[in-house]
């Protein structure tokens, strides 16, 4: 009779013991499971805001190739025009008013040459709202400016004019990596035919630039540390989740193809 | 006239005096029916019961009394917490209606004088059922609490491992009550614990709740 006693003892110790325990387990699940969430914040900010300074950053190097292109067209082609003005204008021989009048007209030729040029310089200066009008602008935009130098021949399919989402961060990314190949394009790859293609298909924006250019060793030069900014370029294309095949070899050329989740 | 008082009267006693030092002049309404709550355990335990022995020897009538406005403050206190969430009105509602028809049922067919363990059985599980539902929307929510200092998480467990603890209790009370282990039987010593950890609880959630004031006045 004790022995049974003892054992329903034994038996309801154990028992109010799993019921005392029951709570402190939960409690502590909570505390856990509170702390997981608390860090998993923690990081979702700090990518947030090594984004968004990575997003700055684009915007400023964006800023400042815009401010170099104003730089050499000022340089190169108003400033030039200006001068030659000048020296007509200067050239003019009052006495002589056939050839002034010649003269003349062909000042006005330049000045009006110069308002062009000048009013070109000024829609390049608006280079950042023309992110808000839409990817497919911005880069036609770009190619523009790349068409205007000459240098290159362009063959050009932009599909993207007509997209109807926009993604202004992303949009940003996207044409800070076309200048950035556009420059080590106009750098390195000595190329004479520049062929660029931009779609959108199933929720993805496809980027696509070849070159007939001396082409490179991707792998050594990824493993350098200056690496023609493709380490950047890589790091851009993964904030914003895309993917980038980079196909070159000497003396064949590159390729490169960008894939974008869109919008 | 020297009144001896049992571990839970002292742990209750002392849970009261902090709240009051704790509590008074707080306007949030789970902190003052606590205080309230408090009030009515100590009249309950060191007055009311005491007097119904002497008179009846009996003072059991008086605890099945007391169930009433413990389901109802702690229900009250229950919502309080819930709010901040949901609206709890329904499932609050439900509980006490559950229990009053346990209650009533139990008082038709045994009378006052029996605890009434069907009430305080069903008490029990639905208390446990809040709690857990709390513990949920806590979790769920995109707001992350800090619990370590929450006045209103310290408040539910305490409430949490009471009715929980206290369920075993409930369910064997013939059988906690016949077996004696030195002074008290099981089920006293069992409600000892218990007790002890639901006014430690209570206590600390009411340290958290001064220093929330302090830190927002």
């Amino acid at each position: 009779m004790q022995d049974q006693t003892t054992q329903i003892t034994i038996l309801v110790i154990i028992s109010t013991t799993i019921f005392l325990l029951m709570p402190i387990f939960l409690v502590f699940y909570i505390k856990i499971s509170i702390k997981y969430r608390k860090n998993h914040v923690l990081e979702k900010t700090a990518m947030k805001q090594k984004f968004d300074a990575e997003l700055l950053k684009t915007q400023l190097e964006v800023q400042e190739q815009t401010m170099q292109s104003i730089a050499t067209e000022l340089h190169d082609n108003v400033g030039q025009l200006l001068s030659l003005t000048t020296l007509t204008l200067n050239s003019i021989d009052l006495n002589n008013t056939e050839k002034a009048g010649k003269k003349i007209d062909n000042s006005l030729g330049l000045v009006n040459n110069s308002i062009k040029e000048l009013r070109e310089l000024a829609k390049l200066l608006h280079g950042e709202q023309i992110v808000q009008n839409g990817i497919g602008h911005a880069i036609e935009q770009e190619l523009n400016w790349l068409n205007k130098a000459g240098v290159h021949q362009l063959i050009v399919s932009n599909n993207l004019i007509d997209l109807n989402y926009t993604s202004p961060d992303k949009d940003l990314i996207i044409l800070r990596l076309l200048q950035e190949i556009i420059n080590n394009i106009i750098k390195h790859a000595k190329a004479s035919v520049i062929e660029v293609e931009g779609y959108f298909r199933e929720n993805t924006l496809y980027l696509n630039v070849k070159e007939n250019g001396v082409g490179f060793d991707v792998e050594e030069t990824r493993g350098r540390r200056t690496g023609m900014g493709l380490n950047s370029i890589y790091k851009r294309i993964e904030m914003i989740n895309g993917k980038l095949a980079l196909n070159s070899s000497p003396n064949h050329g590159t390729t490169i193809l960008i894939e974008i989740p869109y919008p | 006239m020297f009144i001896s008082l049992s571990i839970i009267t002292v742990v209750e006693l002392l849970c009261f005096i902090l709240g009051l030092i704790t509590l008074l002049g707080d306007k949030k309404p789970l902190w003052r029916n606590t205080l309230i709550f408090l009030l009515i355990v100590c009249l309950t335990e060191v007055i009311l019961g005491r007097w119904a022995a002497r008179k009846f020897h009996n003072n059991i009538f008086i605890y099945n009394i007391y169930t009433l406005f413990e389901a109802g403050f702690i229900s009250a206190g229950i919502y309080q917490c819930l709010k901040k969430y949901i609206n709890p009105t329904k499932i609050i509602t439900i509980g006490l209606v559950i229990f009053y028809v346990t209650y009533i049922a139990f008082f038709v067919t045994h009378g006052i004088s029996p605890y009434n363990t069907w009430a305080a059985s069903i008490l029990a599980v639905i208390f446990v059922l809040y709690c857990l539902y709390y513990y949920y929307l806590v979790i769920s929510a995109d707001e992350l609490m800090e619990i370590n200092t929450s006045p209103e998480f310290w408040w539910m467990t305490a409430v949490l491992f009471f009715y929980f603890g206290s369920t075993t209790g409930n369910l064997f009370h013939e059988l906690f009550t016949s077996i004696v282990i030195g002074k008290f039987s099981i089920r006293g010593h069992l409600f000892n614990v218990l007790n002890v950890i639901f006014y430690s609880l209570w206590a600390y959630s009411f340290i958290c709740r001064i220093k929330q004031r302090r830190l927002q006045s």
